[in-house]
């Protein structure tokens, strides 16, 4: 089900509200939990039931696991983890990357072994990177998990489910239990409901606006000019961004609803002004994940200077590969990789660089590195690439300007590829000056969250945001999907 | 906590309360038309009008504006003695009205001719725009029809520039077409319904620079378009038309000669044929160069248009239209 959808907003969400603090009402405490699990099993399965055997399986033995580092004296812990990782790991490696791995044989030896091509369930990164943790944690004595509902909703609490944040095994389930949070809480429904609306707004008016001109530039266009691949290429920072932010930005909401609040996820990552400051504000809660358990455990900073910058590539090679069975998505994550060296490394030499030429560097080094991440495969990246660096001529736009500045036609310029998909190139730059104003001028949804009251004009703001979200999704003949779906 | 309760409430009721009013501005402002609007309209009218004035079994011409300006039917009428007239206007009426509006005109002995332009077949029945105004200011019987959810979208598809614009138009529309050669005209018609103004100048063949090659499935599945030129097909048999499908003339490029074009359009005739529709020639057959098209990639300028009649007669012998 998908959070953008009717049947979610206006039935799902109030049905699950409803009952659960009905339950909690009654004291019924087990039962509300067991309602919030079945629902949050509803609502994986409405995707695809055929995978529900699979995120049970997947609870049974990890509970299992976690609880045997204290319930059980006489077994190897370290040993007991290391396979519990592995299973975890060996199961994500079946769905998402046997493919990626067969073909590489392939291309190796020249085999020609055929492609499993099996779906990949929904969600499936993310609950397992949260149930890793959760072991990790539990071997640690972090987190005691003796209760297998309670576990179970940790796991597939549906705000959380699909596309995190990944959250930790303490950050969220005492808040379960608290008893204020039992209660149906105003305000908090009121800042949910904000939040919710706003992520919503988001995703289908800004992101899936911006998608039309990446897909294009990216999927259609055979070749780009300059104009048009710099148009596709900030179109899809945009595209990603209001996507998954948006996508954030509900499922904090929705937590929130039901008075549970998960860790912010963005926190204006286009203003870093290195790509460590990046990574603090981009997919927050993945960084922390990658940092805690595969950048510490490998030694993190504690260890010689080649070693650090090693476990930083090893670090941020596994988060590119975590996001697609794909080289591209290797290649960014080194890309980032090398970023995180070379910004350690300029540290160390003490320079200082104007604050402006360092966002500048930053944002378009992250503007060139998603451009991997996007592309199907090399040549899509390098059509883009070579496109940016005006190796196929540069282009404006004739209808646009030609009104304005009447001379540009005497100039021999041709029309680029997006006129022929959108018409009017003034669309697109309209949409990034749009873009490029909410992200560095305006508050970023936390910042509004925290500033939230429920006055005038954000009764207004909020009805607003409601209207043309319903109207959008009485418009729309097909949902779009949120991109961290496909990882 | 009150105030947090009057805040859902209150933007709840406020977002509910803002769409009859919304729905009331469209619903106002639904019937302006445009300049492009009224031109369909006028055309529509008079060439229905021509139609409808032919008493002997006739050939009516029907798709887009590559028909309009690529078909010269006073030609083929005096080829094949058989009176033709040129129903078509504007592609973007999309093929479920623009053959709804055929039906208005056809009778019993008639041939139907549908020349769709490429794009139309991969609709699944999305509203274009220029369909969902031309109904609203000029077809009121149509719409009444539809099923309230179709009727609903013909409101929600309106966006906010286009509902400024209409807004605008509202105000100060003055009801004409305009003659200072800035737009199409309906006057241009001949006593059959082509279209006679497709002269190229330097204004027009700057307006080709932009044509790119055709984006076409990657897959091919039947698309309601396709389901609903099946139904067509099935309509005119049992009301004793014969109905065969055209190619619309378009501007060729080497990549339509690509594997990946040859399949889908072999797909296509394959779609066709499986389906008993009859076929006049095929898709590569009305690909042409750029210099005989007028403004776009589907219409003709005048030595296009003769060289595409004459090719199109060429190929109805063929496939024995007449017999």
């Amino acid at each position: 089900m998908l959070f953008n959808s009717f049947e979610f907003i206006y039935l799902f969400l109030p049905t699950s509200l409803a009952v659960y603090f009905l339950l909690n009402r009654q004291r019924l405490t087990l039962a509300s939990k067991a309602w919030l699990v079945s629902t949050s099993l509803f609502f994986y399965s409405w995707w695809n039931i055929r995978y529900l055997p699979l995120i049970l399986g997947s609870i049974v033995f990890n509970y299992a696991v976690g609880t045997s580092f204290t319930k059980r004296e006489d077994i190897k812990k370290k040993s007991v983890l290391v396979l519990g990782i592995f299973a975890n790991i060996a199961l994500l490696g079946y769905f998402k990357y046997v493919d990626f791995f067969i073909s590489n044989i392939n291309t190796i030896t020249n085999s020609n072994f055929n492609l499993l091509r099996i779906a990949l369930p929904l969600g499936i990164s993310f609950f397992t990177f949260t149930q890793i943790a959760y072991l990790i944690d539990s071997y640690r004595s972090e987190a005691r998990e003796y209760n297998f509902l309670n576990y179970s909703l940790f796991v597939t609490f549906f705000p959380h489910l699909l596309a995190g944040p990944i959250i930790h095994h303490k950050e969220m389930m005492p808040q379960f239990d608290r008893r204020r949070n039992k209660v149906l809480n105003y305000r908090n429904l009121s800042l949910g409901m904000y939040l919710f609306f706003i992520g919503l707004a988001k995703k289908v008016f800004i992101a899936d606006a911006f998608a039309v001109y990446a897909n294009s530039g990216l999927d259609i266009a055979g070749s780009l000019t300059m104009i048009d691949a710099w148009i596709t290429s900030l179109s899809y920072t945009m595209q990603l961004y209001f996507d998954f932010s948006g996508y954030t930005d509900m499922a904090i909401g929705t937590a929130l609803m039901f008075n549970i609040k998960l860790p912010i996820n963005f926190n204006s990552p286009y203003k870093a002004l290195n790509i460590q400051d990046f990574w603090r504000r981009w997919h927050i809660t993945l960084s922390r994940f990658l940092r805690d358990y595969i950048y510490i455990p490998l030694g993190g900073n504690r260890t010689g200077e080649f070693r650090i910058y090693s476990n930083l590539m090893i670090t941020f090679l596994i988060g590119g590969l975590w996001h697609g069975a794909g080289w591209t998505f290797v290649f960014w994550g080194f890309l980032h990789g090398a970023g995180i060296v070379a910004n350690r490394a300029w540290k160390k030499m003490n320079i200082n660089m104007p604050k402006i030429l360092a966002w500048f560097l930053t944002f378009n080094f992250v503007n060139v590195a998603w451009i991997f991440f996007r592309a199907k495969d090399w040549g899509g990246a390098v059509k883009v690439l070579k496109g940016m660096l005006g190796m196929n001529g540069a282009v404006l736009d004739l209808k646009g300007l030609g009104r304005i500045y009447p001379n540009i036609k005497s100039w021999g310029l041709t029309l680029g590829f997006l006129i022929y998909i959108i018409d009017n190139l003034a669309n697109p730059i309209l949409m990034l000056g749009i873009g490029c104003l909410s992200i560095f001028f305006l508050r970023n949804s936390n910042e509004m969250y925290r500033k939230f009251q429920p006055s005038k004009v954000n009764i207004i703001f909020t009805a607003f945001l409601i209207f043309c979200g319903l109207l959008y999704m009485l418009l729309a003949n097909k949902q779009s999907e949120f991109l961290y779906f496909n990882f | 906590m009150k105030l947090h309760k009057k805040y859902i409430v209150m933007s709840f009721a406020l977002a509910v309360g803002l769409f009859p009013l919304y729905l009331g501005a469209v619903y106002l402002l639904a019937n302006t038309p445009n300049h492009e609007i009224l031109w369909v309209n006028n055309c529509v009218i008079k060439k229905e009008s021509i139609a409808k004035g032919i008493k002997k079994p006739k050939i009516v011409f029907s798709g887009g504006s590559a028909t309009l300006f690529g078909i010269r039917t006073n030609t083929i009428e005096q080829e094949f003695n058989k009176p033709s007239v040129n129903l078509a206007v504007h592609a973007e009426l999309q093929i479920d009205y623009i053959i709804y509006r055929a039906k208005k005109v056809l009778k019993r002995g008639d041939i139907a001719v549908l020349t769709p332009e490429h794009h139309l077949y991969f609709s699944n029945g999305e509203l274009h725009k220029v369909k969902s105004r031309y109904v609203k200011a000029y077809d009121v019987e149509y719409f009444q029809k539809l099923p309230l959810k179709e009727k609903l979208s013909y409101f929600y598809s309106v966006g906010q520039s286009d509902f400024l614009k209409n807004l605008k138009n509202y105000l100060i529309f003055d009801n004409k077409e305009p003659t200072d050669g800035t737009e199409y005209n309906s006057v241009t018609l001949n006593e059959n319904g082509d279209e006679t103004s497709n002269v190229s100048n330097e204004k027009t063949r700057k307006m080709l620079l932009k044509i790119r090659p055709m984006v076409i499935q990657k897959v091919f599945t039947e698309t309601y378009a396709l389901k609903v030129i099946k139904d067509f097909n099935m309509w005119c048999r049992e009301n004793n038309i014969k109905f065969y499908l055209a190619f619309p003339p378009t501007v060729y490029f080497k990549e339509y000669d690509s594997n990946e074009y040859k399949n889908y359009f072999g797909n296509l005739q394959r779609y066709f044929n499986e389906n008993a529709i009859k076929m006049i020639g095929s898709p590569n057959y009305f690909f042409y160069d750029i210099s005989l098209f007028y403004d776009t990639e589907y219409h003709l300028n005048q030595e296009g248009a003769v060289l595409n009649t004459k090719r199109l007669i060429d190929r109805m012998k063929e496939a024995n239209v007449l017999n």
